[in-house]
């Protein structure tokens, strides 16, 4: 193996040091959603991945699943904002042309190609990595569950076949499901024992589903997780 | 003028001092142990647990208590959380982190630190490569005939336990070509023991996707190194349970060199707690890989991690680690009480195990390991085994040594075989460590005829 090329050369900068990427938009997708479009920066990424974002200046960082996909000319990420947080009220109040220090991509929530249905299993912004599958192309006749408290919580439903699309929500009528995603799980598992289950979201989801789901006989080879926290 | 370096934590940080404690010698700096007659004092810092954080603020109050009296620069380096960066550059001279380590002889010479070898500024400037002068540095070994050899920096899994991410930032993996050239060199001085080095040491080359090699063919490459050579034997620590493939264990079993014996963190035996651990692999693939482990390499043994009483860890879920342990025998296992680091994703949740549940669950799980290493050692009695002589005891009486497995035994013989391999017998087994005795050459001819 001779002398690294100057191509690995800034590959290898870049894996050292936080490359800064420009806010492009800024945009509230729901109350205590905010969608922040970043400049791509030639960031190359597989569906699934998430970022570290910090701020410049500042020693917090913290990890977002990017939510577009892998041929869109910038970086998505969706925000929870968490009242009295540390970081994601600054992220959110941040405006088009400012600089985020970005590391990344990680993580290994990526799509495969085993046989079975894909169903896609989010609460709140676990939605995120889903889309992103979706608008790489790597799940064609995958279903999504996702599960939110009211209505307008649910994000970005047209990127799906409305009959492969199931809105859980838990503290109003109106969804397709009035209830926990992890009801609707118990449901489904039933009717598609052989599908590949993917979980994205809060511990307790998870949690509950892996049991529900294992109960149910899924082999847990079959159950795929990312946890927010 | 001299200097003293205290490294805390693991045998990364004792591979980065290493590299520091080189750079200050080639400044004509020496090396004391005695701190109180130094002028240059660092710490190599750990994030791993709170007590190591805790030492280094008392450390730095004490020298800075010294600084009426003497003239002293102090620095700080190593595994540094960035919420602790600003706390310790107010009372630490110099801070640097590791990859920066070619800025060092800048740094002590700004500070009006000057030796007449470090006047040479040129000599250093092979050092000051951002991409890969941590690198270059040739380390000062603290050993003659074992040393680390660092092949990867950083960490790209994101444990929620673990601040390691934070402190050294993304998995990089050392260029194949610098490691195999570091590993001839010490081969050349006589090493027996060399260990590769890495947060995840067998995620080596993933990093590169496709430019480098991978970390079985690293393996192979650092084996064949040993050809016509004399003996010595290769590890590694720390791998992911994530990236250990068969390739590897193959590799292991194809060459002698390659020692048998496989450290696999486990750090809970519970699907549940791996998943908000967000460790990327459940059980089943573990119990997978260790009847790979035992199967490929039948005399391996079989160290681990664990961590008990991590946040919302229940009773039945702790239960589940210990079964774990029981199914799978380890001659060791390094068991923590889970504490919350600051900046890894898990200290946002509540610590919400009781400090005696938790060390009443550690001592629940060292019972289990000194029965499962326990009955391992008894089995050993009566073998001829090779083992490679570390040093004497404390007594002065027994010589110390570690099997090919690094089974801790002792035995008597003559203070001058420390730093070379003797063939021994095991005569006692305690639980965790063996007693043996020297097999001289004709004790082992007899034994050769009797095996005839």
């Amino acid at each position: 193996m001779g002398y690294p090329s100057m191509v690995d050369q800034i590959d290898r900068i870049f894996r050292i040091i936080r490359v800064i990427h420009r806010v492009l938009e800024v945009c509230e997708l729901s109350p205590g959603v905010v969608l922040l479009r970043l400049s791509r920066e030639g960031l190359i990424f597989q569906a699934g991945q998430h970022l570290l974002l910090s701020l410049p200046g500042s020693a917090l960082a913290r990890e977002y699943s990017i939510a577009s996909g892998t041929d869109d000319p910038w970086l998505d990420v969706l925000i929870r904002v968490v009242k009295g947080g540390a970081f994601s009220p600054r992220l959110a109040r941040l405006r088009p042309g400012q600089e985020v220090e970005v590391s990344g991509p990680c993580g290994f929530f990526t799509p495969n190609s085993d046989p079975g249905m894909k169903v896609l299993v989010a609460t709140g912004t676990g939605v995120a990595p889903f889309r992103s599958f979706v608008r790489s192309g790597l799940v064609q006749g995958a279903a999504l569950a996702h599960g939110v408290r009211f209505l307008n919580e649910t994000h970005w439903f047209h990127d799906w076949h409305p009959c492969r699309y199931v809105r859980c929500v838990s503290r109003e009528s109106g969804g397709d499901i009035q209830g926990r995603v992890t009801d609707w799980m118990a449901r489904a598992v039933c009717d598609i024992p052989d599908a590949q289950w993917w979980l994205c979201g809060n511990s307790v989801m998870i949690q509950e589903g892996w049991d529900l789901l294992t109960g149910a006989g899924v082999h847990p080879e079959r159950i795929h997780t990312e946890v927010y926290f | 003028m001299k200097f003293h370096i205290i490294h805390l934590g693991c045998q990364m940080n004792q591979s980065d001092a290493e590299r520091i404690i080189a750079v200050l010698e080639g400044m004509g700096f020496e090396r004391t142990e005695d701190e109180a007659e130094a002028n240059i004092l660092g710490i190599v810092s750990c994030s791993v647990r709170q007590k190591s954080i805790d030492r280094v603020y008392t450390k730095i109050e004490e020298w800075n208590a010294r600084k009426d009296r003497s003239n002293l620069v102090t620095f700080v380096s190593g595994c540094i959380l960035p919420a602790d960066e600003p706390k310790f550059l107010k009372r630490f001279d110099l801070l640097f982190r590791i990859h920066e380590i070619g800025k060092l002889p800048d740094m002590i010479r700004q500070y009006g630190v000057v030796t007449p070898a470090s006047l040479y500024a040129d000599s250093f400037q092979h050092l000051a490569d951002p991409l890969g002068g941590f690198w270059k540095v040739r380390p000062s070994y603290s050993s003659g005939f074992e040393a680390y050899v660092p092949i990867q920096n950083g960490c790209d899994k994101f444990c929620t336990f673990c601040a390691v991410p934070y402190t050294r930032g993304r998995e990089i993996s050392r260029p194949s070509d610098d490691i195999l050239q570091e590993v001839e060199g010490l081969l050349n001085r006589g090493m027996k023991s060399i260990t590769l080095l890495g947060q995840n040491v067998n995620s080596y080359g993933l990093d590169r996707q496709g430019k480098e090699m991978s970390f079985a063919r690293l393996l192979r490459s650092v084996a064949e190194l040993g050809r016509g050579r004399p003996p010595f034997w290769v590890y590694f620590t720390s791998p992911h349970p994530r990236d250990m493939s068969l390739e590897v264990l193959q590799t292991i079993a194809e060459y002698s060199v390659l020692a048998k014996q496989i450290h696999l963190p486990l750090q809970s035996g519970d699907d549940k707690v791996l998943i908000r651990m967000n460790r990327n692999h459940g059980m089943e693939r573990y119990r997978q890989l260790v009847g790979q482990i035992r199967s490929i390499l039948p005399t391996s043994t079989l160290f681990t991690d664990i961590i008990v009483g991590f946040t919302g860890e229940t009773r039945e879920q702790f239960e589940n680690t210990k079964r774990a342990m029981e199914e799978f025998r380890y001659n060791m296992a390094y068991i923590a009480l889970y504490s919350p680091r600051p900046g890894a994703a898990s200290s946002r949740w509540p610590d919400d195990v009781p400090q005696a549940e938790k060390k009443s669950r550690l001592a629940e799980l060292t019972e289990v390991l000194r029965k499962t290493s326990g009955d391992y050692n008894r089995e050993q009695i009566g073998r001829v085994t090779t083992v490679l002589v570390d040093g004497i005891d404390r007594k002065g009486e027994y010589l110390t040594a570690r099997t090919e497995g690094r089974i801790p035994i002792r035995f008597l013989g003559p203070k001058d075989l420390v730093g070379s391999f003797a063939k021994v017998r095991i005569v006692k087994a305690a639980d965790l460590s063996l007693e043996g005795e020297l097999v001289g050459e004709e004790t082992k001819a007899v034994l050769g005829k009797m095996a005839g």
